[in-house]
């Protein structure tokens, strides 16, 4: 980890980082941010994953691309990092239906699987800011939990 | 997904091919784009590649820019996407051009939406027509879908659908620009490994190169 303030994640990739390091990801639009976090140790990652499930998956070597591998991969990390699966704290964005008349419901797919997936890890969701129709850029701020989302005509807001 | 991996690494003449048949595409797009606005297009081609669908994004730069996008299947022959994106910006001098009146609205709006559609829809044809003449292949295009929104997450939907059904895609990336009239535009088309073995079998069928 380099020593800068701010960690770009790409597309189908990840980050982990303590306090006061932010994490940003650019363009959400059907695919699923997760953001896990923990208060105590302030230690918080973001994922940015593509698609719903990984057993659907021709290639399985980038668990980090689905939601559902995504989200185990990052609570596996940060208990590596020394957190506690039971303070984990999750919050999700995106899952939007970015073209109105099309009816891949991606996104939608990617929020469901998500809720099912940290129910499963008995990771609570504490926020959300999913579906509608329009992209959104998130970042994570370690120092606080708090995420911040950008769109173009909806504003910003913290969640 | 072996067809994939064998794709992994073309050779530098078959990225050679691949830029001169986007140049192809560009430019009949850029003529189009002359008639409608009577303005000189310049083109330019950013590049060929062939990678991982997640990586795409890492090539063409990814960002929170708001920008009026439309996407079209490409359907028959060859399968993949094409992608048209204008900054907030170039609507509205498009727009003016094309109707023949400013109507003082900064945003975009409905009209100048559809009539970016229009345009997009026009230039993604011409592109296509081109390649199909080009390859002998028979390429349709579907109707466009449009919306205004960041750039990185109308590429990222794209992207998305598109691995559903593949893990690796060719990029095109090409744009084009009229300087007086300060309209940027810029084409990505995206094509599925089977639609790039195709478009190489043609290219060394019309082209028959010396066994080395």
């Amino acid at each position: 980890m380099t020593d800068s303030k701010l960690i770009i994640v790409g597309i189908g990739a990840y980050a982990l980082a303590r306090s006061p390091v932010k994490i940003k990801t650019y363009g959400l639009g059907s695919c699923v941010g997760i953001a896990l976090y923990d208060r105590r140790e302030r230690i918080g990652g973001l994922v940015h994953a593509m698609l719903p499930s990984i057993s659907n998956a021709r290639i399985k070597e980038n668990p980090l691309k689905y939601t559902d591998s995504g989200i185990e991969y990052l609570a596996g990390e940060i208990v590596k990092k020394g957190s506690s699966r039971k303070r984990l704290e999750a919050k999700l964005v995106g899952g939007a239906h970015m073209f109105e008349n099309r009816n891949m419901n991606i996104g939608e797919r990617n929020i469901e699987l998500a809720r099912k997936t940290l129910e499963r890890l008995e990771i609570s969701i504490v926020a959300e800011d999913t579906g509608k129709n329009y992209g959104r850029t998130v970042t994570l701020d370690t120092s606080t939990g708090d995420l911040l989302i950008r769109t173009i005509l909806r504003g910003d807001k913290i969640i | 997904m072996e067809e994939g991996k064998n794709l992994k690494n073309l050779r530098e003449y078959e990225y050679g091919a691949l830029r001169e048949l986007e140049n192809i595409g560009i430019g009949n797009s850029a003529t189009s784009l002359y008639k409608l606005t009577n303005n000189l297009v310049q083109t330019r081609v950013l590049g060929a590649k062939f990678e991982l669908i997640e990586n795409i994004p890492k090539i063409t730069g990814i960002s929170e820019f708001p920008v009026l996008g439309s996407f079209m299947h490409i359907e028959k022959d060859l399968s993949g996407y094409i992608l048209i994106f204008f900054p907030e910006k170039s609507v509205k001098n498009l727009s003016i051009i094309l109707s023949g009146e400013d109507r003082g609205i900064d945003s975009v709006d409905t009209i100048s939406r559809s009539l970016i559609e229009e345009v997009s829809h026009i230039l993604a044809g011409t592109y296509v027509t081109a390649l199909s003449t080009f390859l002998g292949l028979n390429i349709l295009i579907s109707t466009p879908y449009t919306v205004y929104d960041m750039f990185g997450s109308i590429l990222n939907s794209v992207l998305t659908e598109m691995s559903c059904k593949t893990d690796f895609a060719l990029l095109l990336d090409a744009e084009f620009l009229i300087k007086e009239e300060k309209i940027y535009g810029n084409v990505l088309t995206l094509f599925d490994p089977a639609s790039l073995e195709y478009i190489l079998k043609r290219i060394d069928e019309i082209f028959p190169r010396k066994s080395a």
